[in-house]
């Protein structure tokens, strides 16, 4: 098993979403983040957590670690497991680029990053 | 005492703007699949590659394009020792980072060889304005003072003279002397970079990307002739990119050349 996940977009209930390349957002708005657990292993297969107890952690990474933005991401249709969402607020300001995510099974975890995950346009683009 | 990092307050991309109106975008996200493809891959076709195939490619040339600058293309923390030097310590401790830009400055110490923290340079005696350029200087201006509620200054008065008393002393050199701790990278605000940098990365992925696609069109040129009447055609074959790739190498060397010539100065010398 090596897991990973797929980002989706326009989800509107487990049979109706699309799948994108990487969660594409604008800074300053709140935004609901859906993905999809899957294995690597098994031709990218959807991947249902196994435990009687499931967790999933999303970070979105900083260099200041007190600046990491860390979010409890929640199944939003109890008929499939494998999709997930998180919610940030307008004030939560992530960066482009990679997310760390941590599934934890019955107490087990499972970490994996994504690189290349998220797009954040910026709401002041002329000079950083 | 400290009030680290310090910075100097202006953008590091474009280089000492303090404001901007932001009626142009000169910083953007890191290039995605999306936004290689429409830039430099139009109209190809890229079936042959996946979604994480090309951001595969597209980091790859984000770690060249790093190289080629020779600037982080995100926020990093370097640790870095420097010697102490006579004369660049009489020209108001005059360091220059390996990388560069700065874009802040974490701490600025005098360490032992076994990590014992010997003392703290005030963030209030260095000066940033060149940290665009990797240039420090520490300035400690304040040992002139004697009474720190007459001038409205800093109290590092006497520090101040003791660290300026080095200057009479008999050492020239030490090796390793000054530790800094700073952050480094093309851009301040960390996963975005400017547009240029962008457009260096998608040419070095676009140029592996045609490397890739030019010999997999095998058809150089064909005929066909039936009772007298024929047809032929031609093409470039596995060359059919190369005029592309000559275009896009030029524009890239011209582009590093350009960019590297924001954070590093270039020297004429001669013996004329």
């Amino acid at each position: 098993m090596k897991l990973s996940v797929k980002f989706l977009k326009n989800v509107a209930n487990v049979n109706c979403f699309q799948y994108v390349s990487h969660w594409d957002i604008s800074e300053g708005s709140e935004n609901t983040l859906y993905f999809k657990t899957i294995d690597k292993l098994k031709e990218d297969i959807r991947y249902i957590p196994q435990g009687t107890v499931n967790a999933m952690e999303v970070t979105f990474l900083d260099i200041d670690s007190d600046a990491e933005i860390v979010k409890t991401a929640t199944n939003p249709y109890s008929d499939d497991l494998s999709l997930w969402c998180v919610t940030l607020t307008a004030a939560q300001v992530v960066n482009s680029g990679a997310v760390k995510f941590k599934l934890t099974q019955d107490g087990v975890e499972t970490l994996f990053v994504v690189q290349q995950a998220i797009t954040v346009d910026l709401l002041e683009s002329g000079s950083c | 005492m400290s009030d680290y990092p310090k910075k100097y307050g202006t953008a590091t991309y474009p280089v000492l703007n303090e404001k901007s109106s932001h009626l142009i975008e000169r910083i953007e996200p890191i290039l995605t699949p999306e936004k290689l493809a429409s830039r430099f891959l139009k109209g190809l076709d890229l079936n042959s590659y996946s979604d994480d195939e090309l951001k595969d490619h597209i980091t790859i040339a984000m770690n060249e394009t790093e190289i080629q600058l020779g600037v982080p293309l995100i926020p990093e923390l370097k640790k870095q020792k420097f010697p102490f030097d006579r004369n660049l310590y009489r020209s108001f401790v005059h360091i220059m980072t390996d990388f560069r830009p700065i874009i802040s400055l974490e701490s600025f110490k005098i360490v032992g060889s076994d990590g014992l923290n010997i003392w703290e340079i005030p963030s209030s005696w260095i000066e940033s304005s060149r940290f665009f350029q990797g240039q420090i200087n520490v300035i400690a201006l304040t040992v002139l003072q004697t009474s720190a509620a007459a001038t409205g200054l800093g109290t590092n008065g006497a520090a101040g003279l003791s660290f300026l008393a080095a200057i009479s002393g008999n050492v020239s050199w030490i090796p390793a002397y000054f530790q800094l701790e700073y952050i480094t990278g093309v851009c301040s605000k960390a996963g975005s970079v400017p547009i240029l940098v962008n457009q260096l990365v998608g040419i070095n992925a676009a140029l592996e990307i045609l490397g890739n696609l030019g010999p997999q069109i095998k058809n150089i040129s064909q005929s066909v002739n039936h009772d007298g009447l024929g047809q032929s055609s031609a093409g470039l074959g596995a060359r059919h990119f190369n005029d592309r790739i000559q275009q896009l190498e030029a524009k890239r060397d011209k582009l590093v050349g350009q960019l590297r010539k924001v954070y590093y100065n270039k020297y004429f010398m001669s013996n004329i």
